[in-house]
């Protein structure tokens, strides 16, 4: 049980650090495991409903998505994760990363130039938003300042990611960005449950539903999976909107760097261009390249609907990951007064960003 | 946690400057799978 992941999110973060020649072999068990996982969840989804109906049970189709996600939160919390799976269950997000460019296939350039251009309006919005809010509240909490920068940032932008890239900019203390991470990375595991409820109790379409998920969920990995659990449509809108959010990391992590660096606790910024370069997510570019190249019939009509099918097996090992990587017991090690504010903020900005889009389907009629 | 935040920061801007980052080998692999199946190596991808 003590075997579990000390400090997961920390974990991650020298994965990712690490060169990925000399991590080739050390995470070959722990993707077999991320694949295992998440094919039984497939198994599982295929069969329970048909076992239920054949003994007359009353039984909630659960879909793949979410029996992936609680075999893992399963493991994760009672046997714990041995350690030889770590690395290969970190790569989760590298399978996330790949499941979203394969994704751009069933995107046309036109849809994701209109509907990315709905989603860029309302995250500009969202995140000015959601940086005010959250700067507020932790001058009220009387939360560090740097610790109060990383949760706005994780709670504006793009979560872990964001956060590990504002850590590195402003340099934080490496204390804040493990607060941060696991105040972000509790409230997306909550927000995988109680999203998909409220969008069915307030009768979401697919359309609103995946916006409201891709602003308001803050790691990439559960808003994709926030949004498959609605539907498969919602999933690929959740994708689409967080993808546009993702887009803006760099921006919001150089402003924040040229304040830190103003207040003299931060390096100061040389090539903002390299800057930004460098926090861009790439994954972005290629889902926009794959979209263009199926637009204009690079691949034929069989060969989308392979690479659809690869993108659900890479979201499949992602969420198998989510899963795995979910630890209740360290999470509420990290203490409660970032919890608060992270959930306090998350709350707010939840509602705020579904008027939003309850604005804006009323305006565009989805 | 037992290295410092410095030495990370530090081991991420040399090593960036050199290699792919893994968001880029992420894009790297789809692209490739994306090839393999435009051009009949990978037929079929069932569901």
């Amino acid at each position: 049980m003590s075997e579990t992941f000390a400090i997961p999110q920390v974990k991650e973060l020298e994965f990712k650090r690490a060169q990925p020649n000399l991590q080739f072999l050390r995470v070959i068990p722990g993707i077999l495991l991320l694949a295992a996982i998440g094919y039984a969840g497939k198994l599982l989804e295929q069969n329970v409903g048909k076992y239920a109906k054949s003994h007359h049970w009353i039984f909630p189709n659960i879909e793949y998505v979410l029996w992936a996600i609680l075999l893992g939160l399963a493991i994760s919390n009672t046997v714990g994760v041995p350690a030889i799976f770590r690395a290969g269950v970190a790569t989760y997000e590298f399978w996330l990363k790949v499941g979203i460019v394969l994704l751009g296939a069933r995107f046309l350039l036109g849809d994701v130039l209109k509907l990315g251009g709905v989603s860029l309006a309302l995250v500009a919005i969202e995140i000015t938003g959601a940086i005010a809010f959250m700067t507020l509240l932790g001058r009220i909490f009387h939360l560090k300042p740097k610790l109060t920068t990383l949760l706005a940032v994780g709670s504006a932008v793009c979560g872990v990611s964001a956060i590990i890239a504002t850590q590195g900019a402003i340099d934080a203390d490496e204390e804040d960005s493990s607060f941060a991470i696991a105040a972000i990375l509790a409230l997306g595991a909550l927000a995988l449950f109680t999203f998909p409820l409220i969008g069915h109790a307030l009768h979401l379409s697919d359309h609103a539903y995946g916006l409201w998920a891709g602003l308001a969920v803050d790691n990439t990995a559960e808003a994709s999976a926030a949004g498959a659990l609605y539907s498969d449509a919602a999933g690929k809108l959740a994708v689409l909107a967080k993808t546009t959010r993702n887009a803006m990391i760099g921006f919001v992590v150089l402003a924040y760097a040229i304040y830190w660096a103003g207040q003299g606790q931060a390096r100061t910024v040389k090539n903002k261009a390299a800057f930004l370069w460098q926090k861009f997510p790439k994954f972005v570019l290629g889902f926009l390249l794959i979209s263009i190249l199926a637009t204009y019939h690079f691949f034929s009509k069989d060969q989308v609907i392979a690479l659809a099918n690869l993108s659900r097996w890479a979201f499949l090992l992602t969420f198998a990951g989510v899963g795995l990587r979910t630890n209740f017991r360290e999470m509420r090690k990290q203490g409660l007064r970032p919890f608060a504010v992270g959930a306090i903020g998350e709350v707010v900005i939840a509602v705020f960003t579904l008027g939003l889009v309850i604005g804006a389907q009323k305006i565009w009629g989805w | 946690m037992t290295t410092s935040n410095a030495t990370l920061n530090k081991k991420s801007e040399q090593s960036s400057t050199t290699k792919f980052s893994w968001d880029t080998w992420a894009v790297l692999a789809a692209f490739v799978a994306a090839l393999l199946i435009r051009f009949g190596v990978i037929k079929h991808i069932p569901w």
